[in-house]
């Protein structure tokens, strides 16, 4: 099990970002506001942690505008969608080793 | 000291008002020390690099008290999944439809129905959107409620059980050709129809009050179908209004709460 521990994925594995990922799985796609609103981040941590799960794919990036507002919309990919899954799978077979 | 002292940085602030010549003699003199140099600059850029690993691991622990507070990530996804729903927009919407179809169908203008649900189909969408733009989005931000991941087998299967036990009732108390026995259970029908929609948004959101307003919607039905004679179809209009008033009344307790909750936020764009 300490193989599972090497292996984890450090992106998914920060509190913030696993945080981001995990409000972002619940819908189809949300703006910056809304996951501030959601995750109780401060705006400049939750931009870093947007860009670095951009950067690795997990996040896809839309702007748009909305009665000239500008808008920035995220939604998990599915490369996303499968790094959550398998560190939750990680966790918990880590967990169940460890009772 | 280097024998360059344009490699560091502190030349440039000391270049304009010395000149080259000047700041080199001041150098070589020790009048002007590079702070590059200075043993207790050393000191301060190890202070300062302590200073920002502990900004960074206060960052990382607020952050775990967030997750912490959150409880588990399963609770996370719930709640993101139910805030879209948290503005009680689509009750009073939903009140406003129930109250259209009453009005139309106690004046006996049911022949007017059909319009109202193709304005419901083709316009309700823009419409709620326009009114959650201007309320629910400036405050809490916009997302795209994520559909029930079952498959849509489901619903046609919720209809079909519906509506044979519709057709059971119907049969057994006066016969599936009394047309007195159709207009009486014809709100029943409505009732198990409507109740639809909320499971829907009850699968979609996680939210208990959609179960409860699916059940009601059921319940109210089945109830003006009880106590009606089956002379007209007038009870479908009681069965309308009782949704539309405990549907407004849910939809106004949401409004304001949501309102009281969160008043009104900056622009909707990342940093």
């Amino acid at each position: 099990m300490i193989e599972d521990l090497s292996d984890i994925d450090r992106v998914v594995h920060e509190p913030g970002r696993l945080l981001i990922l995990a409000v972002l799985r619940a819908v189809e796609r949300a703006d910056f506001l809304f996951l501030l609103e959601q995750t109780g981040l401060t705006k400049g941590n939750l931009s870093s942690h947007m860009r670095k799960l951009e950067a690795v794919g997990y996040v896809d990036v839309e702007k748009t505008y909305v009665d000239r507002i500008p808008r920035t919309l995220y939604r998990l990919t599915d490369r996303g969608a499968a790094a959550i899954a398998e560190y939750r799978a990680q966790m918990e077979r880590m967990l169940a080793s460890l009772s | 000291m280097p024998s360059n002292p344009w490699s560091f940085g502190c030349v440039r602030v000391a270049v304009r008002p010395l000149g080259p010549s000047a700041l080199g003699s001041a150098v070589k003199s020790g009048r002007l020390v590079c702070s590059a140099d200075r043993p207790e600059t050393k000191k301060a850029t190890a202070q300062k690099a302590t200073a920002q690993k502990a900004t960074a691991q206060k960052a990382t622990a607020q952050e775990e008290v967030i997750v912490a507070r959150h409880n588990t990530v399963d609770r996370i996804e719930r709640g993101a999944a139910a805030a879209p729903y948290q503005d009680g927009i689509l009750e009073l919407f939903a009140a406003a439809l129930f109250l259209g179809v009453a009005l139309l169908w106690q004046g006996d203008r049911g022949a007017f129905i059909p319009f109202l649900a193709l304005g419901v189909v083709f316009g309700a969408g823009g419409a709620v959107a326009w009114v959650k733009n201007k309320i629910t989005y400036p405050r809490v931000g916009y997302a795209e409620p994520r559909a029930p991941g079952e498959s849509p087998w489901g619903g046609v299967a919720f209809l079909a059980v519906g509506l044979g036990v519709v057709v059971a009732v119907i049969a057994g108390t006066g016969g599936l050709t009394s047309a007195d026995s159709w207009r009486r259970w014809a709100p029943f029908l409505a009732g198990l129809l409507s109740s639809g929609g909320f499971w829907y948004a009850a699968a979609s959101s996680g939210l208990w009050r959609y179960r409860v307003l699916a059940t009601y919607s059921i319940a109210l039905g089945f109830i003006v179908s009880l106590v009606s004679d089956g002379s007209s179809y007038r009870p479908v209009a009681t069965y309308a209004i009782g949704m539309a008033a405990v549907l407004a009344g849910v939809g106004i307790f949401t409004l304001v709460r949501f309102l009281r909750r969160h008043p009104r936020a900056g622009p909707m764009v990342a940093p």
